[in-house]
């Protein structure tokens, strides 16, 4: 018959076999068969196929049509079965999508914040060929880079080298007052630029012109905001601001400026941040420095753009020298660094990339213990779908037909989650923004790409978390069903949803003990002896005219009961230090001896409350002192290594002296840095700031008594001061914010998990009613009911504890060891959390477990 | 009063002629022969189908051929009901074509 040189069209059969679903099918297809032979062997192989071919494919349309009325009427009963199912426990339900919805929230609004971060500097026209130059040093053999560089580097970066289009140096300097007419305040953001940064970084002009806005010297561009601010409604263009002096500054000038433009104010996302902008040379004349020299003390930083297309690296390694050649002394390399990357990874890998992978980490950790909420709840309650799983069953249903059912079970109530998670975030925007400091808004124009990609893989997690339900609820045999026993009894379902939960409390503990180190660590640090007393202590930034008056506004102020003492400094706190090395009597040769130094005047000591070890402070009677009284930190003498300091000679910039004390060390920033080796010397000019030490009653009226004071004799300036303590505080604000978001964190895991539990505790009360009516009836008390409920649970509990100490130790050690002083975990932090998590299981536990215990056994037995 | 089609009358009669060899493929080969139109398999199978879920046919399923491989064949033959409809069909046809002769028509 030679059938083996007659091959069937099998992809055809293939088709028909999935289509034709009906008892016939096998026939037909071999009554196909069967003709397909007999025409090939009267037309042969070509005709019969095409003939095969075309019967399929006229069929199709008919199949298409079956099939999709079929599964539509389906749906609908998926639908329909759905909705009441969800009616019927309601309370199941809503903890099902609340959970989730927790979840999705947090890990919306992280992603929302990590692209945010990602994405700073990239507005600009041309971010890709924007970089930053910056030069590479060597210290203790490691490498590291810093971002500031003199001054000629730009622009004679961009007469050397062909591949650099446009060179700008940039810098924020300085606080002064800024007027216009009867509007005045002290501004901070003041940047100094040369003109071609506009041809560099993209700020949309909305009045002037960016081509020569900064070309006549004595100009400046300011922010929609600022025109706001100080011009109103009025066009500030061709109008006059004037520049203040500099405070802080020995000797500088104030210049009146002509306004040549507004720009767009600078959207968040960006580290290039200023609300003035004016010419750089400028600076030259406002510092009365010569900007043409090659050292780095004054610096700035040199922003290049780079042709299109150039490969930077190549550049790099032709420009490595540049500064070297131009200025021996300085052994650094240069080379150049994306702008783009720098937000991210930092000058020296300290960018925001770990807090946005610690982040990142935290969302999807939340998301992972709300995907396994659902994964326990919807298993757990499963039994309680079994009858109509096996009626689906009998009456013709497949597995794979039930499986996607109940997955689609799990995206409906998947979707629904991310509806309201998605209005959440919408509420809770502001809330996040103020928190994070942020202006983060779903901009749909900007943020499709990314929104469409959040949804998503949250969507996709949704569908992930409902397969393993679905699997377990499609596997029920109708026998054992309709039987009447225990469909899910089997031992696999319950281990695994133990294992689920205590996954999901590790995670909480985690975060937990997380927390309480970070709290404590904070804690400590704010509250480590300083050297000084922070508390009740404010500083006012002294102008010209105040400088001038500085002993009379003293004298005015001592007056006030309210003010226990006032001093004055050059820098208050660490703003205003100076460096310089140090010499002084037995010095050996090679030893060196890098100090900050701190002009203050009398009576600073006491107004810090700083403690002497030995010697004293600065005495007025005392007239030498004023010339040739040094006092100096412990920590100097340590590097010093001398026995008797005291009466020693010291001298600091060429001033010869004697030490007349020694004072206990100086802090600045207890958690970055060690103490400094910090000299002080009496001054009466190069005093900056007054700080003033006040009582701790009634502190907003003795602020506007020394408010009345200023005025006296600075009327036309704003009256601005700063309490040390908050600046203090200042400084660890990405630590406070880390702590808050572990706080928040680890309250939404604790409640997720606790959500999870208290469904699953439900379910296993509900469960075991009989068995628990019986025994009550054999006697059993309430108590020995609750144990027997919450038992199993608090085991889990305990299991999560013993698996996230060890974890928890190890990431908080690393943690903890990146700063210089930190406290050491103690135990208790681990029992402590712990507790935490099995009281708050306990809790939740028992609410089920005592309605449970307390059911009368007549009613639960009655039902049979 | 409900009468088969023509097309269930030919099939059922088809079936009758080919006593135990009647299945999908023979009943179509066998009307195509008899008509001479060309029978789909759908006109044959719709109506086969239907006869058999009203109670006509009774089938017997027999084992594959050779060019069939692994897959069965179903066979199909009369149930009482239809030797019943098919004797009052002809009886009713005989009473109606009485009198009928091919060349009468010309005159």
């Amino acid at each position: 018959m030679g059938k083996k040189e007659i091959k069937y069209p099998k992809i055809a059969t293939w088709i028909l076999t999935n289509f034709i679903q009906d008892f016939d099918q096998r026939f037909l297809i071999g009554d196909l068969k069967e003709i397909y032979i007999t025409k090939t062997e009267e037309k042969g192989q070509i005709y019969s196929r095409v003939w095969f071919w075309l019967f399929v494919l006229s069929s199709i349309p008919c199949f298409v049509k079956k099939s999709l009325y079929w599964r539509f009427t389906m749906f609908k009963n998926y639908i329909k079965t759905a909705f009441r199912n969800m009616k019927r426990k309601k309370v199941f339900s809503f903890i099902n999508i609340a959970g989730l919805t927790i979840g999705m929230t947090c890990c919306i609004l992280i992603l929302l914040w990590v692209q945010d971060e990602l994405s700073y500097d990239r507005f600009h026209r041309n971010a890709d060929n924007i970089y930053i130059v910056v030069s590479e040093r060597e210290r203790d053999s490691e490498s590291f880079y810093i971002q500031t560089t003199p001054a000629p580097t730009a622009p004679t970066m961009k007469e050397k080298y062909p591949e650099v289009i446009e060179a700008a140096r940039y810098r924020n300097l300085g606080k002064r007052l800024i007027r216009h007419e009867q509007i005045f305040d002290i501004e901070e953001d003041i940047a100094f630029a040369d003109p071609s940064i506009f041809e560099i970084f993209t700020f949309p002009f909305v009045k002037g012109n960016p081509e020569n806005a900064l070309e006549d010297l004595y100009s400046i561009v300011i922010t929609e905001d600022m025109a706001e601010k100080y011009f109103g409604d009025e066009n500030p263009v061709g109008k006059t601001l004037f520049f203040g002096k500099e405070l802080g500054m020995f000797s500088s000038s104030d210049y009146d400026l002509t306004v040549k433009g507004v720009i767009k104010n600078i959207p968040s996302n960006s580290s290039i941040n200023f609300d003035f902008i004016v010419p750089f040379e400028l600076l030259g004349k406002i510092f009365n420095r010569d900007l043409s020299g090659w050292n780095f003390s004054f610096g700035f930083r040199s922003f290049i753009l780079l042709k299109d297309g150039t490969d930077y690296k190549g550049f790099n390694k032709k420009i490595s020298g540049f500064i070297k050649q131009s200025a021996a002394a300085w052994n650094v390399k240069t080379l150049l660094k994306p702008m783009v990357d720098i937000y991210r990874r930092g000058y020296n890998n300290d960018g925001v990339i770990k807090s946005v992978y610690i982040f990142t980490s935290l969302a999807i950790l939340t998301l992972i213990i709300a995907c396994l909420n659902f994964i326990n709840l919807s298993t757990a309650r499963s039994s309680n779908r079994a009858k109509e799983v096996g009626m689906r069953k009998v009456i013709g249903a497949r597995r794979t037909e039930l499986f996607i059912q109940f997955l689609g079970e799990s995206v409906f109530i998947s979707v629904i989650s991310l509806v309201a998670a998605v209005v959440l975030v919408y509420l809770l925007l502001p809330v996040f923004n103020s928190f994070s400091g942020k202006l983060i808004t779903i901009d749909m124009s900007k943020n499709l790409f990314s929104l469409i990609v959040i949804a998503v893989i949250i969507l996709f997690t949704g569908i992930l978390s409902g397969a393993y339900p679905a699997l377990v609820l499609s596997a029920f045999q109708p026998t054992k069903i309709l039987k009447g026993s225990n469909a899910s009894g089997s031992k696999t379902s319950s281990v695994i949803r133990k294992i689920l939960v205590t996954i999901q409390f590790s995670i909480s503990i985690l975060l937990i003990i997380c927390t309480i180190v970070i709290s404590r660590q904070l804690h400590f640090v704010r509250n480590t002896d300083l050297g000084f007393d922070k508390e009740h202590l404010l500083y006012i930034e002294m102008n010209d005219v105040l400088k001038s008056q500085y002993e009379v506004f003293k004298g005015d102020l001592l007056r006030n009961p309210k003010i226990k003492n006032v001093t004055g400094a050059c820098s208050a706190l660490s703003e205003n230090l100076n460096y310089s090395q140090a010499d002084w009597e037995g010095k050996p040769e090679d030893t060196y001896l890098t100090t900050a130094i701190n002009p203050v005047s009398y009576d600073y000591f006491e107004t810090m409350s700083m403690k002497f070890v030995e010697g004293r402070g600065f005495s007025r009677e005392i007239s030498s002192d004023a010339s040739q009284a040094y006092v100096i930190t412990e920590e100097a003498v340590k590097v010093m290594k001398l026995d008797s300091p005291v009466g020693k000679r010291f001298s600091v910039w060429g001033r010869e002296g004697k030490i007349v004390g020694i004072v206990k060390d100086f802090y600045y920033e207890p958690l970055y840095h060690g103490a400094f080796p910090t000299v002080y010397l009496y001054s009466q000019q190069r005093i900056n700031s007054i700080i003033i030490k006040i009582n701790s009653e009634n502190i907003p009226q003795t602020i506007s008594d020394i408010e009345m004071s200023f005025k006296k004799f600075n009327p036309e300036y704003p009256f601005v001061f700063n309490f040390v303590d908050e600046t203090i505080d200042g400084f660890y604000r990405s630590e406070l914010q880390m702590e808050k978001v572990f706080k928040t964190f680890a309250f939404l895991a604790v409640f997720i998990a606790c959500l999870g539990m208290f469904g699953l505790s439900a379910f296993v009360a509900e469960k075991r009613t009989k068995e628990i009516g019986i025994r009550k009836v054999l006697g059993a008390s309430t108590g020995t009911i609750l144990n027997l409920l919450s038992g199993n649970f608090i085991i889990l509990v305990v299991l999560a504890n013993i698996i996230a100490v060890p974890i928890g130790y190890y990431f908080m050690n690393r943690w903890l060891e990146s700063f210089v002083y930190h406290i050491n975990i103690e135990w208790w932090v681990f029992v402590l959390s712990g507790l935490l998590a099995i009281v708050t299981a306990v809790l939740t536990v028992s609410y089920q477990s005592i309605k449970a215990a307390k059911a009368n056994p007549v009613d639960t037995l009655s039902y049979e | 009063m409900k009468y088969l089609t023509r097309q269930e009358e030919m099939i059922l009669l088809a079936i009758m002629q080919l006593k135990e060899n009647a299945y999908l493929v023979t009943i179509r080969d066998h009307l195509i022969k008899n008509t001479g139109k060309n029978w789909t398999l759908g006109a044959v199978y719709v109506p086969l189908d239907r006869l058999n879920k009203m109670g006509y046919l009774d089938t017997r399923i027999g084992g594959p051929n050779a060019k069939r491989g692994r897959n069965e064949i179903k066979y199909y033959n009369l149930a009482k009901r239809s030797i019943e409809a098919l004797n009052e069909l002809k009886h009713v046809n005989n009473t109606l074509w009485e009198g009928f002769s091919e060349l009468s028509l010309n005159g």
